[in-house]
């Protein structure tokens, strides 16, 4: 017999007339991949999995071990909304396993549900909410903006009003509800925030949102990019997230008695994130241009700090509504949206799971001077700050201990060694800043 | 989506002569009792067919008794208390309301007629305008099916099986995911929302009962 999720979706492909099931699935950088199948093999792809070539995707397999198997999670079957491009198909994400049956090391969802077990082990659910922000431009090959609006503009200014509306009907349809649309500070730059939901369903609605916004502009003729600072002097794209603990109903990070309503766990959580944000770095800020968006005067962090209103600290304590204990959380603002969202997930949960179990203690909340502060006197304050660039960032993360075992080692591995050759890139690159800067004097 | 004809004597505006058809889409293409040969009802793809015998009961039984052999579509006359006793009730319709019902009671009305495989299976459960098909794994928001997951399929079924009582997180819990589950009670929040959204104007049907649970109102 059948389980009964995988009767649903037979049933529903058979009687919806689904011509092909497109099983999702990412690469160690986040970048989506599929494996399309007929509803013929799709039973089969239930039980036991569909065979592909691994060999061409970024940190799967050698050449040598380059058969993998794909199997499908039926909790995630989604028909694609009507649109003539996609008709008749639907998609599940699927994991990602070895020909012999074991979970492939090099999977990211995999990883993520590894630290999230280990969160339930110690009696805790782990719910995020992200914010993610973006730019539509006129097309990939340079940055003119569609508008010149700016913080929750409206109408003739926001012209992308249109596609933002055409994004949220589709999210919606996928299953995937909104919480707030709205114009952000820089021209043409948006933000689509998502309602909380357990780490990795929304990891899987992070994946499907950046396809969902990207295919909306498509369609409209424009572009949507959610490289982290696309245009130097504005401000770059986060993705600020949202993060509580919970056992059972309860929230764990919320005590009535604390001045920022932040319990022993709430605190031991925050002091992990902090303390291990430069190890984790890399992670959610994957990218050379990552480092560009994390500079002062632009409203993303810089300094290793939290705070309740200043909205410039690393990790931010909203603040508490009274009545609304379970929306006690910590908003963590450095990763930004080109990350892979399994791995920042998960690196996070770690970093903060670690704070509990080792009882970290927590610095001083900042105040809002941090940025006038002169570097000796943060120093003698103890403010630490970010990676300057993705080589430091690699350099430190290399030498963690907690993100190679939550990555575990094959991840890691290929990880660190896709980001140094990044970098290498980058490095014997010369740029149009030094054009610009260097040809007419030197 | 059910394709509705609309038979009367005149042509006046159906949405405008019978209220609950108001917004209706498809709007029913209007003819008159004269305009309609067998030939012309047997060339047009309806599902219904309404017979507006409020005015002329007699022309409108005659019609649907001519008629109810060249189309596949029901039959459903719209009458008024004074002509009940005079309405030739052999004439072959499939259903009629009264010209006061509610759009409620009309949409449901109307989609039984048009439905009618999945009149009173077991496997179907019909609260005002969702039809839960627990056979075919399928919702609908009237004549709409909505693209669910099996977890938030489940879910309605689950609460429209118990319309009108509080279901707590913790039994949602446990009986739709089981207990081997390791997502907490806020999963069945974050799935009410899911679905919710899914919903659209029928959103309400799932009430939050605050620290308690959810309900299905019926």
């Amino acid at each position: 017999m059948l389980n009964p999720d995988v009767q649903f979706v037979l049933k529903t492909v058979e009687d919806r007339d689904i011509k092909f099931v497109r099983l999702w699935f990412t690469d160690i950088l986040g970048f989506l991949k599929a494996v399309d199948i007929t509803p013929a093999q799709l039973e089969e792809a239930l039980t036991e999995g569909i065979g592909f070539d691994g060999s061409s995707i970024e940190g799967f397999a050698r050449i040598e071990e380059s058969d993998m198997i794909a199997k499908p999670d039926p909790s995630t079957f989604q028909i694609m909304p009507s649109h003539p491009a996609r008709a008749d198909s639907a998609r599940m994400f699927a994991d990602i396993h070895l020909p012999d049956g074991t979970p492939f090391a090099g999977d990211p969802r995999r990883v993520l549900k590894q630290t999230i077990r280990r969160a339930s082990e110690m009696g805790y659910t782990f719910y995020v909410g992200p914010e993610l922000e973006y730019f539509y431009f006129k097309n990939s090959e340079g940055t003119s903006f569609l508008d010149h609006g700016t913080y929750f503009d409206l109408t003739p200014l926001d012209e992308a009003s249109d596609l933002r509306k055409r994004t949220v009907e589709y999210l919606e349809e996928m299953g995937i509800p909104v919480e707030y649309v709205h114009h952000e500070v820089a021209p043409s730059q948006h933000e689509i925030d998502l309602r909380y939901a357990d780490a990795l369903t929304m990891a899987d609605s992070v994946i499907t949102y950046r396809l969902v916004v990207k295919e909306v502009a498509q369609e409209q003729g424009v572009y949507a990019t959610f490289m982290p600072k696309p245009v130097a002097g504005i401000n770059g794209s986060g993705m600020h997230t949202h993060m509580s603990l919970f056992e059972d109903d309860r929230n764990a990070f919320f005590d009535s008695d604390d001045d920022a309503h932040l319990s022993k766990v709430g605190k031991a959580f925050l002091a992990g994130l902090l303390h291990h944000a430069r190890e984790i770095c890399a992670v959610t800020n994957q990218w050379v241009n990552s480092y560009k968006r994390l500079v002062p005067g632009f409203e993303a962090p810089v300094y290793i700090c939290w705070a309740r209103r200043n909205r410039s600290a690393l990790v931010r304590v909203p603040m508490y509504k009274p009545g609304k204990e379970s929306a006690t959380r910590l908003e963590a603002r450095f990763p930004d949206p080109a990350c892979n969202p399994y791995l920042a997930f998960g690196v996070m949960l770690a970093a903060g799971l670690k704070g509990i179990q080792e009882n970290y203690p927590l610095p001083e909340e900042a105040g809002n001077n941090i940025y006038e502060m002169s570097a000796q006197e943060r120093h003698e304050a103890s403010i630490d700050s970010l990676p300057e660039d993705l080589h430091e960032a690699i350099a430190v993360c290399e030498g963690s201990e907690l993100v190679r075992e939550t990555l575990g080692e094959h991840t890691f591995e290929w990880f660190i060694r896709n980001k140094k050759s990044e970098w290498d890139d980058h490095k014997a690159y010369v740029t149009p800043y030094e054009i610009e800067r260097y040809l007419p004097i030197l | 989506m059910i394709r509705l004809l609309w038979l009367g004597p005149d042509l006046t505006d159906p949405e405008e002569s019978f209220t609950p058809l108001a917004g209706r889409r498809p709007a029913p293409e209007p003819l008159t009792f004269s305009e309609a040969t067998p030939d012309l009802i047997a060339r047009r793809l309806a599902d219904v067919i309404l017979v507006d015998g409020r005015a002329q009961p007699g022309s409108a039984g005659a019609a649907v008794h001519k008629l109810r052999n060249e189309t596949e579509a029901q039959f459903v006359v719209i009458l008024s208390e004074d002509v009940l006793a005079e309405f030739d009730w052999t004439c072959g319709l499939a259903d009629f309301v009264m010209d006061s019902c509610t759009k409620q009671e009309f949409d449901i009305r109307l989609s039984r007629v048009a439905n009618p495989h999945e009149q009173d299976s077991a496997d179907v459960i019909r609260r005002g305008e969702i039809t839960i098909n627990r056979e075919r794994f399928e919702v609908r928001v009237g004549p709409d099916v909505l693209d669910l997951t099996f977890k938030e399929f489940e879910l309605i079924a689950y609460l429209a099986q118990r319309p009108g009582r509080v279901c707590s997180r913790n039994t949602l819990l446990s009986e739709v995911w089981g207990y081997d589950f390791f997502g907490g009670t806020r999963t069945v929040d974050v799935h009410v929302r899911r679905l919710r959204a899914k919903l659209g104007h029928s959103a309400h049907v799932i009430e939050t009962v605050r620290n308690v649970g959810y309900r299905f109102s019926g």
